[in-house]
């Protein structure tokens, strides 16, 4: 035992290339440094992180997107743990009720939360377009895309099980019409509805299990699913659009991911976070009148901005067309899984143009669409 | 397990053959179905220390069907456990919306609510909304209220019935008559009994 112990180095040799980062030897912080890496060798978990760089240019601030969405993520993290404090599943609404009126910055706390999921899906879409129109999902990448897709899912999946929770009139019709939607699809629609429902109708009944998928089962998915994302964007580095591969190795130019574009974000969230204070201030989310399952839906009644566009479409496909919508509504998803293995070369070649064209029709026709929804 | 072992017999042998390499066989023979696992790993370890060369081949396949047994096991084991999960999580039964005598009472409206033709409520039975009405020669009409296009519950609004949701819109006799609703509203049989209304399904003949 004690002869094999012997033959394992008690401290890893540092590499020299690095011992200029440490500092002074004889500094406290030196030492401490030396000591931690001569007993934990990370020196080449370090180096996986510094390979990374970020192209500048003009249009560099698309690759702030990731980072946005991981700020607003912790942001959801932070206010939804808060909220869980006096949030009770058993009786919704009254506990939300009381968050809002009597928890001192209850009302604060739970606005934040709602103007960070929605500017986290505005920012999924923008994270989503602006990847789409620089083509980064080419490969070799098809696979960080088909993960950012997952992501972009289960963000739209926490928006609709959060909406559930304070199981006023709007969360009441908004969960009924998604899962009366989701029981019309042929096969196992009506028992995924009833899973989901966990009854024949949306009831407390349902509201257990939103609770259990909106602070379990989708923060575990998606903090999984961020750490693959994150992991291959990390093995790969960031792409690098068709216009910047063109220029003259002396005209590209780089910055550092670690640490000189993660500290140039750093202002970006910080605005961000003022922008949430400011939502919350000026535009406080209401609690509606408590759910009541006998009740009329409310005139005027409309989903949230993201929805608007489904909205609309559920609007335009009446009685047996409906199925034709849903379908044309599936189409936008199963195509941009599909996208990375039709559009393949770099530079983009005619069809790559022509994905890029069809691309800017759907953004225009996604926009038009919500924007109709809205006027409606 | 048995079928693995059968199989990992008939093909090491000839190898052992033609390597010469000594393997704790007669153990493998006698062993029970359970042992054949460790005496596979106990083999595996013989043979990597002897040569890394073609020799190791059938150790590998050894290996590869030991781990493709306990994947199959898992899998097993996995399933087995699915099923009070999925019990666990599947959907109540939903309760019967009429009482034995095949009515139900109308919550949240009363009898004064539609004293008048022209007068009528939005109210509910069960766990589900309803709409009652007089009409114009005094007959009180019920219908359930859950539009069939997406699932909200439709408003009485004097001459009409409408969805806030998606803009449907019924006749006061519970057709679909504009908008996306596919089906008309399911009409009920509404009465009232001792100042309380009821409604019970059309097809059956009311006990009022």
């Amino acid at each position: 035992m004690a002869k094999k112990q012997a033959e394992i180095p008690d401290f890893a040799p540092i590499p020299e290339e690095l011992e200029a980062h440490l500092g002074e030897p004889s500094t406290v912080t030196g030492k401490a440094a030396r000591a931690l890496l001569h007993r934990y060798p990370v020196w080449p978990v370090l180096k996986f992180f510094a390979h990374k760089r970020v192209p500048q240019y003009r249009h560099s601030y698309w690759y702030m997107m990731g980072g946005m969405l991981l700020f607003f993520f912790g942001i959801q993290v932070v206010t939804g743990i808060l909220l869980m404090v006096y949030y009770q599943p058993g009786s919704p609404w009254a506990s939300v009720n009381y968050i809002v009126n009597e928890v001192p910055y209850g009302a604060l706390i739970r606005s934040i939360h709602h103007w960070s999921a929605n500017l986290m899906v505005l920012t999924v879409f923008l994270h989503l377009f602006s990847t789409f129109f620089m083509k980064a999902y080419r490969r070799p990448r098809e696979l960080t895309w088909i993960t950012g897709l997952g992501l972009a899912g289960l963000t739209m999946l926490f928006g609709f099980s959060g909406y559930l929770l304070p199981w006023d009139e709007l969360a009441f019709f908004a969960v009924r019409i998604g899962i009366s939607e989701l029981e019309k699809l042929p096969l196992l629609g009506e028992w995924a509805a009833g899973i989901a429902r966990g009854g024949s109708d949306v009831s407390q009944e349902t509201i257990g299990r939103f609770y259990a998928l909106h602070v379990m089962v989708l923060p575990l998915s998606v903090m999984g699913l961020i750490g693959l994302h994150l992991l291959l964007v990390q093995i790969q580095g960031v792409s690098e659009p068709d216009g910047f591969r063109k220029l003259p190795a002396s005209q590209r130019k780089y910055r550092n991911f670690f640490s000189d574009f993660l500290i140039a974000e750093i202002p970006v969230w910080l605005m961000m976070g003022a922008l949430l204070v400011l939502l919350s201030a000026l535009m406080p989310r209401e609690l509606g009148t408590e759910a009541d399952v006998f009740a009329a839906a409310p005139d005027g009644i409309k989903p949230e901005w993201y929805l608007l566009a489904p909205y609309q479409g559920l609007k335009l496909f009446p009685g047996s067309l409906e199925l034709l919508g849903m379908l044309v509504m599936g189409l936008v998803p199963m195509a941009l899984v599909v996208v990375p293995f039709i559009d393949r070369q770099i530079p983009a070649d005619a069809r790559g143009r022509l994905v890029t064209k069809i691309g800017v029709l759907g953004l225009i026709g996604f926009v038009l669409i919500t924007a109709w929804g809205f006027f409606s | 397990m048995s079928k693995a072992k059968k199989r990992t017999r008939v093909e090491r042998s000839p190898v052992e053959a033609e390597e010469g390499i000594e393997l704790p066989a007669p153990e493998q023979e006698k062993a029970p179905e359970v042992a054949s696992a460790e005496a596979t790993s106990s083999q595996k370890s013989a043979l990597a220390e002897a040569s890394e060369d073609a020799s190791a081949e059938p150790v590998m396949k050894d290996r590869r069907r030991f781990l493709a047994a306990m994947g199959g096991l898992g899998l097993a084991w996995c399933a087995g456990a699915m099923y009070p999960v999925y019990k666990f999580l599947a959907p109540k039964a939903a309760e019967p919306l009429f009482d034995e005598e095949g009515k139900a009472v109308v919550e949240k409206i009363t009898p004064a609510d539609v004293a008048q033709p022209g007068m009528g409520k939005n109210g509910g039975y069960g766990s589900r909304g309803v709409i009652v009405y007089r009409d114009a020669s005094g007959n009180l009409r019920a219908f359930d209220s859950k539009c069939t296009h997406a699932g909200c519950n439709v408003a009485f609004k004097t001459t009409e019935f409408y969805c806030a949701c998606h803009g449907g819109v019924y006749d006061l006799n519970g057709k679909n008559v504009s908008g996306p609703p596919p089906e008309p509203l399911p009409e009920l049989r509404a009465f009232e009994r001792d100042g309380i209304l009821y409604v019970s399904p059309m097809g059956e003949e009311g006990r009022s």
